[in-house]
C-alpha cells in the first residue's frame, strides 16, 4: 500500500510536472545560488540558482520514461526470446540462452556504457542500452516458467488439436507465465532508474539542461560541500521511488504467487 | 673492569637506538613528494601525446631545445643560442655541453635530428609537425653540438615554437620495436620508474642531470585522483602533499585553510565558442556578433570557473600579456543583440545546437548558461555533449553549429591566431578565411621586431573580432593545492608543472 | 562426481567467454570517435593520423581485425594498449588482484551484515527487527553507489579524517595501510549486496523453516537452537550459495562505479577509461579478464553447489 502511495504521487508529478511546478526548472538565477529550503524554494536552489523542487518535480518525468521503456524493451524482447528458448528445440535453447549468458557475464554498468558509446548519449539510447543489460535476465524466467508448465496436459491437448506454436505460446503458455514477469517488471523499474543515475554519473544519460534525478545527484556531487541539499533532495526522490516500485513488486508477489505467500 | 661489563649492554642499546634514530632521520632526509594529478596521462610519448594530464608528466622527464622561464619569456634549454639565415629560411642551433640522458649518453646533434625527423615522420603520427618546420623541413647535424633546420618558408617564429615540450629530444633506445616511446629516455631532472599503467607512477631523481644540484627532489610519487571530493581529501588527510587541481569552488575554502597553500595563476588560455561558418545563418557576421552581445560573461565565468577568471570582450588575452590589444567592443547588449538579428533577417531568432564535450564538465556547464543567456535574445538552443573522441570528430568535418572549448598553453601571439583562423589552416575548425587576414598572419611570422609584430598583429586581432568565428568567453586561472611544507614549485600561467625545484620543508 | 557435466560446463563457458569478446569487438566497431585521433588530439593533421591508423591496423577487416586479436590472445599477447603504448597483459594482470580483492572484503562485508539480520528477522516474521531489516535492505538498493561513496568519503575522509579517500596499498607492503583504504570501498558495493543478500536469506530461511522436516524436528522436541543450526542452517545454505553465484555478476558490476570513485586500481576502472578513450585493446583485454572471473566463480558454485547437494541431477 505504501508501494502505491507513493508511486501514486511520483506518477501525478510525472504526468502533470510542468504543469504545477512553482518556478520554470530551467531558469538561473545566479543572485541566488546554493540556498538553502525556504518558503520561497521549498528545496532551495543549485549552482545555477534554478529552483531545486522545479526540478524534482519536472525529473520524475525522465525518470519514469527511463523506467518504463527500458523495462519494456527488456520485457518484450527479453521475454520472447525466453518463451521461444523454453517452447522450442534443444539447440534453439541452447543458442537463445548462451547468447543470454554472454549478455549476463558482462557487468551491467559496463554493458550499458559500452552501449552508451556505440549508440551515442542521451536519454532515449540510455532507455535503450539499459532495457538491453536487462533482456537476459527477463529471457531467463520466462524460459523457467515455459519450462515448468509446457508438458501440462491443456498444452498438449492444444497441440493436439492442430494449434500453431506461436498461438500456442499466446494463448496458453504466455497469460500462464505472466506473474513471474509481472512481479520482475516492477522489480527492474527500480534497478533501471538506479542505472540511468548510475549512466548519469559517468555524464551518459539525460543531458543538460534537462533534469532527471539521477543527473541532478550527478551534478549535486561536486557541491556536496558548497550545498548538501543539491544531493539530497534527488537522492530522497530516487529513494522513495525505488522503494514504492519494490515494496509494490514484493506486494505482487505475494499476491500473484500463492507459493510464496505465508 | 666488572663496571665496564655492566656498562656495556647499556652502550649497546644506546648505538641501537642511535642507529634507529640516525636511520630513521636519515629516512626523514629523503626528499619524497606524494603528488595526485587530476587525470590519467594518455601515453608518455612525447611526440604523440597531447593532453595536459601527459605533458604534466614528461615536462619533468624530457627537454625541449628552447623553453619558456616561469615568467613565460623564451629561454635556452639543450640549445644555448640560435641564429636564423640572412634569407630567413635557415636557423642555426649550438647545443649545450655534457648534457646527458638519463641512461648516461651524451646528447648530440645527432640525437636532435633524430628526434626531429621522428615528429615528421608521417608514420609516427605526431600532432607537431608544424612545430619544427612543417612537412618540408630539413634538419641536419652540422658538428657534434650545432644543428641547423631548412624551410621552404621563412619562418621567423621557429624557437618560439620549438619550446614545446612535444619537441623533445629522445633517445632512440626509447623507441619500441613498433615504433612506440612507451617511457621516453630524456635529458630531463627526472626519469619514469615503477610505471602501473595510467594511475601511477614514480618520477625518480635523473643522476645525470645536467642542471648542478637539481633537482632538490629524490622522487616524485604520483597518483591520479579523477573524483574531485576523493582528490580534495586526500590532500586534507595527508594523503599526498600536492594536488594538480582544485575544482573552483572549492578553492575560497581552501585559501582560508591555514593547512593548505592554494596556488590561483591568471592562465594562458581562453574559453570560447566556435561558430561554424560553413553553414547558415552563421556565415552572416552580424548573426556572429548578435551572439558576441547577447552573452554576459560575468555570468558565464560564474557558472562556469566560479568566479575565478577575466571576462574577454574583445579578442583572446589577457591584460596581463605583452600582446594584450586594447579592442573590446562586446559589451553585453542584448539589445544590441536582438537589432543585429533583426538585421540579418532573424527577428524571430532561430535554432542552434551547442556542442560542449562531456570530457570537459566545465564546458557543458557553460553550454547550460549560454542556452539561457540566448533564449533571451531568441536564439533557441539544444545541447549535445559527446565525448572528446566523438566530439573531436564532429568539430574537424564541420558538423556542428557551435562548439564550446578552450585553448591552453598560448605563449606567442602567434599562437592565438595562426593555426586557428587562417584560411584551411589545421585547426581552422570553423571555415574561417578572409585573405587580408592571412596576410597579417603570414607577415607577422617573418618578423621578429616587437614593436612590429604588435602592429601587425593588432590589425588581425581587430579584423578577427568584427568577423567573430570565435566568441570568446573568458581566460579561466589554474590552480594548484599543497601541503604548506612543500617550497619552491611554481604555478606558470602556462600551466607547465615543474618538479625541479620543488622540495620538502621539515 | 559427475565429469561429464563438469567438462560440459566448462566448454560452455568458453563459449561464453569467446562471445563476450566477440560482442566488445563488435561495439566497438559502431563506436563513433576515432582512436587515432583520440591519441593525436585536435593538434594532429590528417596525414599523421592517417599514418597512426595505418600503423595500428585499425583499417583493416573487422573479421581479420578480430581473428588477429583472438589468436593472439589465445597465446597471453593482448596487444597494446592504443593510448599510452603499454603492453596490455601486464596492465590487466596488476589489475586483477584489487579488483579481486575489493570484490571478496565487500562479498564478505555484505554477507556479514546479512546473515544475522536475514535470520533473525526470518524467525520473527512481522517483529520489529524483521521491519527494521526491511528497511534497511530497501534503502541499500534504493541508493545509488556512487552517491553514498562520494557521501562516506566526505564524512570519513573531510570532516572526521580517519580513513584515506581513495587509492590502494597491497596487502603485502602494509596490511593496516590495505584495510584502511578498502574499507570505504568495500563498504560501499558491500551494502548494496548486503541489501539484495539479506531479503534471500530471509526467504530462504523462511522457506526451510517452513518444511516439513523442520517442522518434524520441532516435533520430536529437539530445542530450538538445535532446529535452527542443524537443520534449517544447514539447507538454507544451499540456496544461499546460489545466490552469492548470482551476486558475484551484480558485484563487478558495482565495483566499476566504486572503483571510479575511489580511484581504486582495478578491472572496473582500467575497462571504464578504455571506453572513454576509445582503447580498444585494453577494453578488449579488461572486458575478457572480468567475464573470465565472473564465468569461473558462477562454474565454481555450480559445482559448488553440486556438492552440497548430490541430489541433484542434470541433464
Amino acid at each position: 500500500m505504501f508501494g502505491a502511495f507513493v508511486l501514486l504521487i511520483v506518477v501525478v508529478m510525472g504526468l502533470f510536472g510542468p504543469a504545477i511546478t512553482p518556478y520554470d526548472p530551467n531558469g538561473m538565477d545566479f543572485s541566488d545560488r546554493f540556498a538553502n529550503p525556504s518558503f520561497e524554494h521549498w528545496m532551495g536552489t543549485d549552482d545555477f540558482g534554478r529552483d531545486i523542487f522545479s526540478r524534482v518535480v519536472v525529473g520524475a518525468r525522465v525518470s519514469l520514461q527511463v523506467g518504463f521503456i527500458a523495462v519494456t524493451v527488456a520485457t518484450v524482447v527479453g521475454a520472447w526470446l525466453g518463451l521461444i528458448a523454453g517452447y522450442s528445440t534443444r539447440l534453439t535453447d541452447e543458442v537463445i540462452m548462451r547468447a543470454m549468458d554472454v549478455l549476463y557475464a558482462f557487468p551491467a554498468i559496463l554493458l550499458a556504457i559500452a552501449i552508451m558509446a556505440a549508440l551515442g548519449k542521451g536519454i532515449g539510447n540510455a532507455m535503450i542500452a539499459i532495457g538491453i543489460v536487462y533482456i537476459p535476465i527477463f529471457a531467463r524466467i520466462a524460459r523457467g516458467a515455459v519450462l515448468g508448465i509446457r508438458n501440462e496436459e491443456f498444452i498438449i491437448a492444444a497441440r493436439a488439436m492442430g494449434a500453431g506454436d506461436i498461438r500456442i505460446l499466446l494463448t496458453h503458455i504466455l497469460p500462464n507465465v505472466l506473474s513471474p514477469i509481472i512481479v520482475e517488471i516492477t522489480l527492474s523499474l527500480a534497478f533501471a532508474i538506479l542505472a540511468e543515475a548510475a549512466l548519469s554519473f559517468f555524464g551518459l544519460g539525460t543531458q543538460p539542461p534537462d533534469p532527471s534525478w539521477g543527473r541532478m545527484l550527478a551534478e549535486g556531487r561536486a557541491f556536496f560541500r558548497q550545498s548538501g541539499w543539491m544531493g539530497v533532495f534527488p537522492g530522497l526522490a530516487i529513494f522513495f521511488t525505488v522503494m514504492g516500485f519494490n515494496f509494490l513488486g514484493d506486494g505482487l508477489r505475494d499476491a500473484l504467487d500463492p507459493k510464496l505467500r505465508r | 673492569m666488572k663496571k665496564l661489563k655492566l656498562i656495556a649492554p647499556f652502550v649497546l642499546l644506546v648505538a641501537i637506538v642511535l642507529g634507529i634514530s640516525f636511520s630513521t632521520s636519515a629516512q626523514m632526509s629523503e626528499q619524497v613528494l606524494s603528488a595526485a594529478h587530476d587525470a590519467e596521462w594518455t601515453g608518455l610519448d612525447p611526440h604523440v601525446a597531447s593532453t595536459v594530464s601527459s605533458f604534466y608528466v614528461l615536462a619533468n622527464v624530457v627537454e625541449s631545445l628552447t623553453t619558456n622561464n616561469d615568467n613565460i619569456e623564451l629561454t635556452p634549454l639543450l640549445a644555448t643560442d640560435w641564429s636564423q639565415s640572412d634569407d630567413g629560411l635557415t636557423w642555426t642551433f649550438n647545443l649545450r655541453d655534457g648534457v646527458h640522458f638519463s641512461n648516461g649518453d651524451a646528447m648530440t646533434s645527432e640525437h636532435v635530428v633524430f628526434s626531429m625527423n621522428r615528429i615528421i615522420n608521417p608514420e609516427t603520427g605526431s600532432g607537431r609537425v608544424a612545430s619544427v618546420g612543417g612537412p618540408d623541413a630539413v634538419w641536419e647535424a652540422v658538428d657534434s653540438h650545432t644543428v641547423s633546420v631548412t624551410t621552404p618558408e621563412p619562418n621567423a617564429i621557429l624557437p618560439v615554437l620549438l619550446a614545446a615540450r612535444s619537441t623533445s629530444i629522445v633517445h632512440p633506445d626509447s623507441v619500441d620495436e613498433n615504433g612506440v616511446i612507451v617511457v621516453p629516455i630524456g635529458t630531463g631532472p627526472f626519469t619514469v620508474e615503477d610505471l602501473d599503467g595510467t594511475i601511477s607512477m614514480r618520477l625518480a631523481k635523473n643522476e645525470n642531470y645536467w642542471q648542478e644540484g637539481l633537482p632538490l627532489l629524490d622522487a616524485v610519487e604520483i597518483t591520479v585522483i579523477q573524483e574531485e571530493a576523493a582528490r580534495e581529501a586526500a590532500l586534507l588527510g595527508g594523503e599526498v602533499d600536492f594536488v594538480t587541481s582544485i575544482a573552483p569552488q572549492s578553492v575560497q575554502a581552501l585559501q582560508d585553510n591555514p593547512d593548505v597553500n592554494m596556488l590561483v595563476s591568471p592562465a594562458l588560455a581562453y574559453k570560447y565558442i566556435g561558430l561554424n561558418l560553413t553553414r547558415e545563418p552563421f556565415d552572416d557576421a552580424r548573426v556572429r556578433q548578435a551572439i558576441a552581445y547577447a552573452i554576459n560573461r560575468d555570468d558565464l565565468c560564474a557558472a562556469g570557473d566560479f568566479g575565478l577568471c577575466t571576462p574577454l570582450y574583445g579578442g583572446p588575452i589577457d591584460t596581463g600579456s605583452p600582446w594584450h590589444f586594447d579592442y573590446a567592443p562586446y559589451s553585453y547588449d542584448p539589445d544590441k543583440a536582438r537589432a543585429l538579428l533583426a538585421e540579418a533577417g532573424l527577428a524571430d531568432g532561430f535554432e542552434m545546437e551547442l556542442m560542449p564535450t562531456s570530457t570537459y564538465q566545465d564546458t557543458v556547464r557553460q553550454a547550460q548558461v549560454l542556452q539561457a543567456q540566448l533564449a533571451a535574445v531568441g536564439i533557441t538552443t539544444t545541447i549535445n555533449a559527446p565525448e572528446w573522441a566523438e566530439w573531436l570528430e564532429l568539430e574537424g568535418n564541420y558538423r556542428y553549429d557551435g562548439y564550446i572549448c578552450s585553448w591552453n598553453g598560448l605563449v606567442d601571439v602567434e599562437h592565438y591566431f595562426y593555426l586557428q583562423h587562417r584560411t584551411d589552416e589545421v585547426f581552422n575548425f570553423t571555415g574561417y578565411s578572409n585573405p587580408d587576414f592571412d596576410a597579417l598572419v603570414e607577415q607577422g611570422r617573418q618578423v621578429s621586431d616587437f614593436d612590429e609584430r604588435y602592429a601587425i598583429y593588432e590589425q588581425a586581432n581587430q579584423i578577427l573580432v568584427d568577423a567573430v568565428p570565435y566568441v570568446y568567453f573568458y581566460n579561466p586561472a589554474f590552480t594548484r593545492a599543497m601541503s604548506p611544507r612543500v617550497q619552491g614549485y611554481v604555478l606558470r600561467s602556462d600551466n607547465a608543472n615543474l618538479y625541479m625545484n620543488t622540495y620538502l620543508e621539515g | 562426481m559427475n565429469y561429464q557435466y563438469v567438462v560440459q560446463r566448462l566448454l560452455l563457458a568458453l563459449v561464453v567467454v569467446l562471445g563476450i569478446t566477440f560482442v566488445v569487438f563488435m561495439i566497438m566497431q559502431i563506436v563513433p570517435g576515432d582512436p587515432a585521433r583520440v591519441i593525436l588530439g585536435p593538434y594532429a593533421s590528417d596525414e599523421s593520423v592517417a599514418g597512426l591508423r595505418d600503423r595500428l591496423g585499425l583499417d583493416r577487416p573487422f573479421f581479420e581485425q578480430y581473428l588477429t586479436w583472438l589468436s593472439k590472445a589465445a597465446r597471453g599477447d593482448f596487444g597494446q594498449s592504443l593510448l599510452n603504448g603499454q603492453e596490455v597483459a601486464p596492465q590487466l594482470h596488476g589489475r586483477i588482484g584489487p579488483s579481486f580483492e575489493l570484490a571478496i572484503v565487500s562479498l564478505v562485508i555484505g554477507l556479514v551484515i546479512a546473515f544475522p539480520i536475514g535470520i533473525i528477522s526470518a524467525l520473527k516474521p512481522g517483529s520489529a527487527i524483521d521491519i527494521i531489516a526491511t528497511v534497511f535492505s530497501q534503502i541499500g538498493v534504493s541508493i545509488p553507489s556512487f552517491w553514498m561513496g562520494i557521501l562516506l568519503i566526505i564524512v570519513f575522509s573531510l570532516n572526521l579524517e580517519l580513513l584515506p579517500p581513495s587509492g590502494y596499498t597491497p596487502i603485502w607492503e602494509d596490511a593496516g595501510d590495505w584495510l584502511a583504504h578498502i574499507v570505504l570501498p568495500a563498504f560501499t558495493a558491500g551494502f548494496v549486496s548486503a541489501s539484495i543478500q539479506t531479503r534471500f536469506i530471509r526467504s530462504a530461511m523462511l522457506d526451510v523453516l517452513n518444511a516439513n522436516y523442520v517442522q518434524t524436528a520441532r516435533a520430536k522436541g529437539l530445542n530450538e537452537r538445535t532446529v535452527i543450526m542443524r537443520h534449517a542452517l544447514r539447507n538454507a545454505l544451499i540456496n544461499i550459495v546460489t545466490i552469492i553465484g548470482l551476486q558475484i555478476t551484480a558485484l563487478f558490476s558495482g565495483i566499476v562505479i566504486v572503483e571510479v570513485v575511489f580511484s581504486w586500481p582495478g578491472l572496473g576502472r582500467l575497462a571504464f577509461n578504455a571506453v572513454e578513450e576509445r582503447d580498444y585493446p585494453l577494453l578488449q583485454g579488461a572486458v575478457m579478464v572480468v567475464a573470465i572471473l565472473v564465468t569461473l566463480v558462477n562454474l565454481f558454485v555450480d559445482l559448488l553447489y553440486f556438492l552440497l547437494d548430490p541430489r541433484i541431477e542434470y541433464a
